[in-house]
């Protein structure tokens, strides 16, 4: 079953193009990273990926939905851990983590495991980037997502984080897309894409 | 939807300030009311008192929602919604608290007041939403502009529309009229007429129509862009 099927994909911002022409078809159960240098696109891949950003061509498929016309039930299925992690806003754990609750269900044992339940009562921007990798982790298990997209993976340098996302992805057999700046098998990714200057190759295994 | 104005509300609520204000606010604007048929002396300092808060109760939500949308930006747009309905969300949060201000601005309005007071009451409602608007939009200022033009230019003309029609301005420019073809000058006749009948109605019908219309045009514009 095809989960991510990008036929022809670009994007441009301003006058400069992300994208170009990209082909990539991503089936379920598949651990795919994709890696390049910084700005060659895995980011905006990403984005035009959830409907974050809006693609110029091409057409986009992710677990049979085009993500223009359905957003809300891509990102329901979707467990995403941006780039940027940072929460710049004087918020509390606990209202974050309301918010979370009210969208899905609650699990006080994984918040707990990740540790984040002596942390509620504190202001998120205070947390540092360990807890803050938990958090956008917690986001993810609780969805059961069928979709799990990481982007730079290599910056979310949290062990805890790493082994509940790997045991989850294993145990549930959900498709894994990471990004990251060189070959990464952190989560046990067994594809690998290289993107350079908004095109796709695929790295046969052995030589990422 | 609701969940995501609930936690907009949620977010924004747990500022003490904020609280503190809403509720001097709240507490100003119930004895503005009881006394409104005392003296004049203490429906203005009521009044007076109310607006100060109500104004500094304002721009302390548009900040705080300016913090919150910006620093959980990221977080924001991951949540599975739809992007009208999260464009909606923050705008009909924005508008819930413009509504306490303006339920209280507008309200003098049932009482006869005089011309410019019309323009105080229904025109600071309108600036302030539209700020507030503005604000938890994105910062491009292509955007604002065109925010800007729906929130401020079509009151604009529709009070001016007013005025011109309603008031001694249309005596003065008379004349204006008179050059105008005769089924042309007829119409803006029974324009004028039906703006009198109508008076303040269409104050507040003018600003449902153009607050519709910003957000239309607001939502119209945002969904063709990107959000991240």
């Amino acid at each position: 079953m095809e989960v991510v099927k990008l036929i022809k994909l670009s994007k441009s911002i301003g006058v400069k193009q992300i994208l170009r022409n990209i082909t990539l078809i991503i089936n379920r159960g598949d651990k795919v990273n994709i890696y390049g240098e910084d700005g060659s696109g895995k980011t905006t891949l990403i984005k035009c990926l959830l409907d974050l950003a809006v693609r110029d061509g091409g057409t986009v498929s992710i677990l049979g939905y085009d993500p223009l016309n359905y957003r809300k039930e891509i990102l329901r299925r979707t467990g995403y851990i941006p780039q940027n992690i940072r929460l710049k806003s004087r918020t509390k754990l606990k209202d974050i983590i309301h918010l979370i609750h009210t969208l899905y269900t609650e699990d006080y044992r994984a918040l707990e495991e990740l540790g984040l339940l002596g942390f509620l009562d504190k202001d998120v921007r205070a947390l540092d980037d360990v807890f803050l990798t938990r958090l956008y982790t917690y986001m993810v298990l609780i969805k059961k997502p069928d979709l799990v997209i990481i982007d730079a993976i290599d910056n979310k340098n949290d062990g805890k984080s790493i082994y509940m996302l790997r045991k989850y992805i294993d145990s549930n057999r959900a498709t894994l897309i990471t990004t990251s700046r060189e070959p990464s098998r952190i989560l046990n990714e067994t594809r690998h894409v290289l993107i350079d200057k908004g095109r796709l190759y695929e790295v046969p295994e052995g030589l990422a | 939807m609701i969940e995501l104005i609930s936690y907009l509300t949620v977010v924004i609520a747990k500022d003490y300030k904020i609280s503190l204000i809403l509720l001097t606010s709240t507490v100003l604007s119930i004895a503005y009311f009881i006394y409104e048929d005392a003296s004049g002396t203490i429906i203005n300092l009521y009044t007076l008192c109310s607006f100060i808060l109500l104004i500094l109760f304002t721009l302390s939500i548009t900040y705080r929602l300016r913090s919150v949308k910006k620093g959980l930006k990221e977080l924001y747009f991951s949540l599975p919604f739809h992007r009208e309905e999260l464009y909606l969300a923050e705008v009909t949060a924005s508008i819930i608290y413009s509504l306490i201000y303006n339920l209280i601005a507008v309200s003098p309005l049932l009482f006869n007041i005089p011309p410019l007071d019309l323009i105080l009451y229904t025109f600071l409602p309108s600036l302030f939403l539209g700020v507030t608007i503005v604000n938890i939009s994105d910062d491009r200022w292509r955007n604002s502009i065109q925010w800007l033009t729906a929130v401020f230019l079509l009151p604009f003309l529709a009070e001016l529309s007013i005025y011109l029609f309603d008031n001694n301005v249309y005596n003065s420019i008379y004349w204006i009229f008179n050059l105008l073809p005769h089924e042309i000058f007829l119409s803006l006749n029974q324009i004028k007429a039906s703006l009198t009948f109508l008076n303040i109605g269409f104050n507040i019908l003018t600003y449902f129509i153009y607050l519709g219309l910003a957000i239309y045009i607001g939502i119209y514009i945002r969904e063709r862009r990107d959000i991240l």
